[in-house]
């Protein structure tokens, strides 16, 4: 256990000076900007949008492009950028040279991806409650201090949207430790994610694990309450499943680095 | 150096990446303890293949390698922690200055942080650690890489063509590293090289690959020997079978399409042979040293 920790923090080092940080940061920063400069802009309009109490609707409004458009984007760039430092440096003969198991090799550089995942979750909850106060603090007409932060509704959608998010990490991981060539996994990660928009109506589409982030927030859980139970077991499964497969997988392959 | 037993040995270890078409046919490798061992041939004559099956980034669990008297895939984690690698071009995060690069592989071997400062010294870059490896010049990034390979102070390094690319002062820089590693540390080496001018001056064993197969393995002087014998010699004459009779007592003699092919060791001896036929009044129309494929390997091999 312990060599798996430090080859962790080896992973962690792999990623310094990176441009997985900034992309992280921007990636979390974005929406909550443009909406912050939206709610400046057009308070005759936004004003009437954000009641009742502001920070629900404010939520909702903040998290719609974020959810469907950003957080796949983001995890499909981040996990293929990841594995992209092995490949662009030529060291992967080297990791595999080195005394680790291969299940080691596989589970460290993951658990890096899903660091940067939930911290850009968690950074975006912060920028999405910093931005929400600058909007009040702006423009007494939103009445922002009259109302409290819901944090358990902010963390609620948060958790929901990145175990959503899950499966396609791990399916990407996977992909992009398969294909040296960067463009790739991404590519197929973003036709992925475009055949998932354009099915979004689908009734199976609870079985299309790239839509399951935008599905944990545009479902309508309280008309719906059976579908957010059997979202999370989908998404699970999926997840553990690609987890497996991905191991079996690159622990068999014939040539390595 | 008193030599041991072997270090590594495979045994009639074949492989192919498609049925059919084998990269290497019975290659019985046997690397002595506190060797240099020079592992030649011409390029694409599996050479990387080798040492990427003897590190395992090959799979084939079913090959019989032994390193240090353990059959690898069993044994694969403890033996990899006794081995330091350089395959290929040197492996280094660009974006991390030299010392981030060498704390990396540290975290990995799970050896003393001191060794960072160890290594550096060694390979002489303790000014240069700072330093992006991207910034490092090929010189530089080789000996970054081979401070890797010894972090962990391995008893066997392999290293597949360290001096690819390099000047002539970086080849010395790399030769005399490598020569200190094993006097002083007693540190076996198996270094590969499609070029034996470049690996000759320190390597105490050699083995040569050709095609997938390894065709010698011993010493120099045991390769020099191995050389001559590969000499053929074709003689045109007026009376082959009396030709035959005189030499064949010394000689191995094989006609062939009108001519008598002789096999001998060295090129005095076709002095030798003309003046025997010479004595017995035997015409010789004409005398050609033959440059067998064996030779030509030899050529490429052994001149730069």
């Amino acid at each position: 256990m312990s060599t798996f920790i430090l080859n962790t923090r080896a992973e962690f080092l792999k990623a310094k000076r990176t441009s997985v940080i900034w992309i992280t940061l921007i990636a979390a920063l974005f929406v909550p900007i443009i909406d912050f400069i939206i709610c400046l802009e057009r308070p005759d309009v936004m004003t009437h949008r954000m009641q009742p109490g502001f920070w629900l609707p404010y939520l909702q409004f903040v998290w719609k492009n974020t959810a469907a458009i950003i957080v796949p984007v983001y995890a499909i760039l981040i996990t293929s950028l990841i594995v992209q430092i092995e490949f662009r440096n030529n060291t992967w003969k080297q990791v595999y040279a080195s005394p680790r198991r291969f299940g080691d090799i596989f589970f460290s550089k993951l658990i890096v991806i899903n660091t940067l995942v939930l911290s850009f979750f968690i950074l975006f909850s912060l920028f999405f409650t910093l931005s929400g106060l600058a909007v009040g603090a702006a423009n007494a007409n939103y009445h922002v201090s009259d109302n409290t932060i819901p944090f358990t509704e902010i963390i609620a959608t948060a958790a929901r949207i990145y175990l959503g998010i899950l499966p396609v990490m791990a399916i990407q991981y996977w992909l992009s430790l398969r294909f040296k060539n960067f463009a790739t996994p991404l590519g197929i990660g973003m036709g992925l994610w475009i055949t998932g928009v354009v099915l979004l109506d689908w009734d199976k589409i609870i079985y299309y694990p790239y839509m399951y982030a935008p599905l944990m927030f545009f479902s309508d859980f309280s008309k719906h309450p059976e579908k957010l139970p059997q979202l999370m077991i989908n998404s699970s499964i999926c997840f553990v499943v690609a987890l497996i497969f991905g191991t079996w997988n690159i622990r068999n392959l014939k040539e390595k680095g | 150096m008193e030599l041991r037993s072997n270090i590594i040995e495979t045994r009639k270890l074949d492989f192919s990446f498609h049925p059919g078409l084998p990269i290497l046919k019975d290659i019985n490798l046997q690397v002595p303890a506190g060797s240099i061992y020079g592992f030649l041939g011409p390029n694409g004559a599996g050479k990387t293949t080798t040492l990427r099956l003897l590190l395992g980034l090959i799979k084939q669990e079913q090959s019989s390698i032994q390193i240090f008297g353990q059959d690898f895939w069993p044994n694969r984690i403890a033996v990899l922690k006794r081995i330091g690698s350089l395959i290929e071009q040197p492996s280094l995060y660009g974006h991390l200055t030299g010392r981030e690069n060498l704390e990396v592989f540290r975290l990995s071997y799970g050896c003393d942080k001191s060794r960072i400062s160890e290594v550096l010294a060694i390979v002489g870059l303790q000014l240069a650690a700072g330093k992006k490896a991207k910034e490092y010049s090929l010189g530089m990034k080789q000996r970054l890489a081979i401070a890797i390979a010894l972090l962990h102070q391995p008893d066997l390094l392999i290293l597949d063509e360290p001096t690819n690319g390099l000047d002539p002062n970086g080849i010395i820089e790399i030769r005399d590293l490598l020569r200190k590693l094993n006097q002083e540390k007693g540190i076996t080496i198996l270094i590969s090289s499609h070029l034996l001018p470049e690996v000759e001056k320190i390597v105490t064993h050699l083995g040569i690959i050709n095609q997938g197969q390894l065709i010698f393995q011993g010493t120099l002087p045991e390769l020099q020997q191995f050389k001559t014998a590969a000499l053929t010699l074709a003689a045109e004459v007026d009376d082959p079978l009396k030709a035959t009779a005189l030499v064949e007592g010394s000689f191995t003699v094989i006609p062939t399409n009108g001519q008598l092919h002789i096999s001998i060791q060295n090129k005095e001896q076709v002095a030798e042979i003309a003046r025997i036929w010479e004595q017995n009044q035997i015409n010789i129309y004409q005398l050609t040293l033959l440059k067998s494929d064996l030779e030509d390997l030899f050529m490429q091999i052994i001149n730069n």
